[in-house]
């Protein structure tokens, strides 16, 4: 290994970290394909043993047209579940950027009392797991619900964003905080010395700054949305995929490849996601500002 | 292209009173250095006229018109920052021509002008890179580049020239106060170089503890200080200030008593208690007393070279009092001397009010 400056990895021991990083997501990358394979074959795949295994689009095209117990008549509206999963988890991404935008720029900029003891507390919240405020946050629904069944469900919806987003908002808080403490007020007020507007300067200035904040939070909140399952099933009225899946695991009839399908439609979302924001998540500006 | 005047400005940050009752008209085109100690207001003094506080209390005015309420967009002034803040996801030109952009000027107007402020502060080269791809003194100059891009009615200099070297720091200070001259631009200029405030002040503005201390051109403020903190503040060494006690006829500094020249009696008016200030370049080190001078018996304590000068630190018992002598002059340590200045190079200042005695 040669000396290089203190920046550059030598090359060896880069090949040394990507070969376990490689190994350690095999067994992800292999369950995956599983998955992703079973929703195309005719029964699970479960070993590497292909000989019965026939591909076909069936699972697909039943999942689709919401046949879901292949023997029973039943049928599901998968797209209405789609969709309400879709809701829920851009409510919670919008409720948990504006949140998170807006009281990390607080706390960061404005020292009032009690701002160490407000960020503490949020600490201690992010350590609790959501499942274990579930009960107190129940309570609140029983105390809030409309009678109406119709309200209700509207009402569902609202709550499952807004209670699933606060589980988000301590760490976005602390994520946004950190993004408003690399920029100074002086660039702020920089901005508005050169003739900016208010509105202006948060465009121009401030947006572009901490957008990757602003976008891992977005895509958190986003999964967060798509993925949950105990707050959806607590206090949604209606189902999402997530819950949707679930109930057909544990249905009698349940008809495993198919559910490998919606499970792999389910997928989609956290993958794309993925592979989109790397870069721009990346993309933290700095400099141009003595400390 | 405009003029200042602050009418009593005071700014407070909750308990800690940044500024204290500030009176000072800049006029039309001067150009103005602030000197003080780190933490005397100068910074919020500085966005006070920009606009980015409000004072306290107090009045601004440009050009007669109350500005005290308006924000700094309506302003027209040009802000060098203390830290440069210049926005980091913009490249070097876009920084430049911000404030351009926003004023929605044409293309070709915002290209000329760019180049024109970039190659003045001999940037151009760096135009296509991004903040962080330069050095300390390359952002400076781009944050300086910024704020005269739009030729504003005044300028606001924060310690621009603190992190250039030296022989870069004289080339664009020169051009600064060239281009201050030729636009006419009333500028208000920070630094803690005082060689630097000496060179390109039309006036010096003083401040210790959110206070003015005197407002002065150069000369004055170097010769004629009115007050102990200038005299002690301005000056490479700063001038000497010993305390002295008077009897009626004879000064005591420490023990070493003299008799009090009949010149100064009449502005030390029978006080019992003075300070006694002299530049360091007015003192000769002898080995008998001059005429027309105040002698002491000094003993050398250092010497150090400065090239053509030498600084010679010497002892009036506990006291330590440094002159400026001429390279030739040899000094050893534990050498006993007369220390011997011209009476009309004395400074003389109240012990209470740590005012000048006179004016002279
Ligand atoms: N936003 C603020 N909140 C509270 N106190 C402040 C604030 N800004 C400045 N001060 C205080 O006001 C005083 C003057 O500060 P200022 O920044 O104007 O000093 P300065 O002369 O520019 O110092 P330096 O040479 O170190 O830049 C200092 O005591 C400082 O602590
Ligand atoms: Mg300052």
């Amino acid at each position: 290994m040669s000396l290089g400056d203190v920046e550059v990895r030598s090359k060896s021991r880069q090949i040394f970290y990507s070969i376990i990083l490689i190994a350690l997501s095999v067994p992800v990358i292999v369950a995956f394909s599983m998955l992703v394979l079973s929703s195309f074959a005719n029964q699970m795949v479960t070993n590497f043993d292909f000989s019965k295994v026939r591909f076909t689009f069936k699972n697909w095209q039943l999942l689709f047209q919401g046949r879901i117990a292949i023997t029973g008549g039943l049928r599901e509206n998968i797209f209405l579940y789609l969709i309400n999963t879709a809701i829920v988890a851009f409510g919670v991404a919008i409720v948990t950027t504006l949140v998170g935008t807006l009281s990390g720029y607080a706390i960061s900029r404005i020292r009032f009392r009690g701002r160490r003891f407000v960020l503490l507390m949020m600490l201690m919240l992010h350590a609790l797991p959501g499942s274990i405020l579930i009960v107190g946050v129940y309570f609140l629904y029983r105390l809030w619900m409309p009678t109406s069944l119709n309200a209700l469900r509207y009402f569902s919806f609202f709550y499952v964003i807004v209670a699933r987003a606060a589980l988000e908002v301590p760490l976005s808080v602390w994520l946004m905080k950190g993004f408003f403490d690399l920029l100074p007020w002086e660039v702020e007020w920089s901005a508005l010395v050169d003739g900016a507007s208010r509105l202006k300067t948060w465009a121009k200035i401030m947006m572009p700054l901490i957008k990757p904040g602003v976008v891992a939070i977005l895509i958190f909140g986003f999964l967060a949305g798509w993925q949950d399952i105990i707050y959806v099933r607590t206090f949604l009225i209606d189902k999402t995929l997530a819950t949707f899946i679930e109930s057909n695991l544990e249905s009698e009839m349940a008809y495993m490849p198919l559910l490998a399908a919606a499970a792999t439609l389910y997928l989609l979302p956290t993958i794309f996601f993925y592979i989109s924001s790397q870069k721009l998540l990346f993309k933290v500006y700095a400099g141009g500002i003595r400390r | 292209m405009a003029s200042i005047v602050l009418e009593n400005i005071t700014k407070k940050f909750g308990k800690v009173t940044a500024l204290d009752g500030v009176n000072l008209q800049i006029d039309d085109g001067e150009f103005i250095v602030l000197l003080g100690p780190s933490g005397s207001g100068k910074t919020t003094l500085m966005y006070l006229i920009a606009g980015i506080y409000r004072p306290t209390s107090g009045r601004i005015l440009f050009d007669g018109r109350d500005v005290t309420n308006l924000p700094p967009k309506e302003r027209n002034v040009g802000l060098v920052f203390q830290n440069w803040a210049l926005y980091p996801h913009m490249k070097v030109f876009d920084n430049i021509a911000f404030p351009l952009t926003l004023k929605k000027a044409d293309k070709n107007t915002i290209q000329q002008r760019v180049h024109e402020v970039a190659n003045m502060l001999r940037i151009e080269a760096l135009l296509d890179r991004y903040p962080w791809q330069l050095s300390g003194g390359q952002q400076q100059r781009v944050a300086i580049a910024r704020a005269l891009v739009k030729q504003p009615q005044i300028l606001l200099f924060d310690e621009p020239l603190s992190n250039l070297d030296a022989l870069l720091r004289i080339g664009v200070r020169t051009e600064l106060k060239r281009l201050q001259k030729d636009l006419k631009i009333t500028s208000v200029y920070v630094t803690h170089d005082q060689a630097e405030a000496l060179a390109i002040a039309d006036r010096i503005a003083v401040i210790n503890n959110g206070k003015l201390i005197q407002v002065g051109t150069p000369n004055e403020i170097y010769y004629n200080p009115r007050h102990t903190f200038v005299a002690g503040f301005v000056g490479n060494p700063p001038a000497n200030l010993l305390n002295a006690e008077f009897d009626g006829t004879r000064l005591t500094i420490e023990t070493k008593t003299f008799q009090a020249p009949a010149e100064l009696l009449q502005r030390i008016s029978g006080r019992r208690r003075i300070v006694l200030g002299f530049r360091p370049e007015k003192g000769s080190l002898l080995d008998h007393i001059t005429e027309n001078a105040v002698g002491i018996e000094v003993q050398v304590y250092e010497v150090e070279s400065m090239g053509r000068e030498q600084i010679v630190t010497v002892s009036i018992e506990q006291t330590m009092v440094k002159v400026l002598r001429p390279s030739e002059e040899k000094f050893q340590v534990g050498q006993r001397l007369f220390l011997c200045v011209d009476i009309k190079d004395l400074m003389l200042f109240d012990f209470d009010t740590n005012e000048a005695l006179d004016v002279r």
